[in-house]
């Protein structure tokens, strides 16, 4: 073989391997830079769809939201001109409105209460505080058209009246189990002892700054003008005697009465009071926005 | 002559290659920076889908709570309405 021939050769392989070379190097560019690029552009566009989706549902929910408030709106002025007309006619009627309001529920005693309420289609006032099953008489009450309010949440004097912010963080924890499971905002408020009471005394004039805040921030506190004293421990003829015996030298038109729900003998004189309150021409309510305000002297 | 053409064609295939490599790395620079970019933009996509995702979780948690409010509005309604009938 001559020399020309096996250089025709060399240069015939180096084209060959040259040519190969960028065959095997476009190809690698193609699989690996190119394709992935196409795939994560379509994944980004399958993402843009995505997100139009979801911005076009949150302005969905946004309109929801508007048309939610609007009839909101509605019925709450619907709720006041009824609660104006009821308030009217139960105060016309011989001016004597019994508020029969019950403290520290729920408890194991409210089923029974609620059911003698229901049987004098009475309506009532519950002052309620933290329990477990709170949520679920939160809607019961709401149901049958009971008034649910606000006793804070732990009842525990030495706390809720240390300062006004742990009084307010106490009184959103109860109010905030009452609104996630009914989406009723309460604004109802007693306060544990009355807004006269001693108890507080530790933390000089908490009570005047309370019931002031109170007041600025919407709500309405109601203190009672007849106590049960089912409070103290008694029996269901005493609880009976006391609040009948208030009404029967009562002259005033709105008698509000401090029972509480957790007492068995306020459940078992219950039934025996709203006969003879009915007898002796009452009629009952519960609060309402129109309710006149019942307030103690504050001694703190 | 012959020796010409042969150092020729073997120049003409390293200048190739010389060529090629540098249109590979350029290459290989501009689909690095668009695969950048454009996870950059995937990134901020996903950003974007999960706050949307917890916006609208908020705002059908609430709606929800404002639906159940009115619905119970609506029961305390015609409750009351019960009562001033009676009184008619």
């Amino acid at each position: 073989m001559n020399n020309q021939k096996i250089v025709k050769i060399i240069i015939s392989v180096l084209s060959l391997i040259v040519l190969v070379y960028m065959i095997v190097t476009i190809r690698g560019i193609y699989l690996n830079k190119i394709i992935p690029i196409k795939e994560k552009i379509s994944y980004y566009e399958k993402l843009q769809i995505k997100n139009k989706i979801l911005e076009k549902s949150i302005k969905e929910e946004k309109e929801r939201s508007k048309n939610i408030d609007k009839i909101y709106d509605e019925n709450e002025l619907k709720k006041e001109e009824l609660e104006k007309v009821i308030y009217e006619h139960e105060s016309k009627i011989n001016g004597k409105v019994i508020y029969l309001t019950f403290d520290d529920g729920p408890s194991i005693y409210t089923d029974e209460i609620l059911n003698i309420l229901d049987k004098y289609n009475v309506k009532a006032t519950f002052f309620v505080v933290c329990s477990k099953n709170l949520g679920d008489y939160a809607k019961k009450y709401i149901e049958k058209g009971h008034t649910i309010a606000l006793h804070t949440c732990s009842h525990k004097y030495k706390e809720i009246y240390s300062s006004e912010e742990a009084y307010f963080n106490d009184l959103n924890s109860v109010s905030k189990i009452i609104e996630d499971s009914t989406g009723f905002k309460s604004k109802y408020v007693r306060f544990p002892g009355g807004s006269s009471n001693t108890v507080s005394k530790f933390n000089k004039g908490i009570m005047t700054r309370l019931s002031n805040e109170l007041t600025k921030n919407g709500y309405k506190y109601f203190d009672w003008n007849i106590d049960s004293n089912d409070a103290g421990g008694s029996n269901s003829e005493q609880i009976y005697s006391n609040v009948i015996g208030a009404l029967e030298n009562n002259n005033r038109n709105v008698s509000m009465v401090l029972m509480h729900d957790t007492k068995v003998y306020t459940k078992d004189s219950l039934e025996n009071i709203i006969k003879k309150a009915i007898e002796l021409g009452y009629t009952f309510s519960n609060i309402n926005d129109y309710t006149p305000l019942v307030h103690h002297r504050i001694n703190n | 002559m012959k020796e010409k053409i042969t150092v020729g064609i073997l120049t003409f295939l390293i200048i190739l290659i010389i060529v090629f490599v540098m249109l590979f790395n350029n290459y290989l620079i501009k689909y690095d920076n668009i695969s950048k970019t454009i996870n950059k933009d995937i990134k901020l996509k996903e950003e974007k889908i999960k706050l949307n995702n917890e916006k609208l979780d908020k705002i059908k948690k609430e709606n929800d709570l404002k639906y159940k409010n009115v619905k119970n509005m609506d029961n305390y309604i015609n409750l009351l309405e019960e009562r001033v009938k009676q009184y008619e």
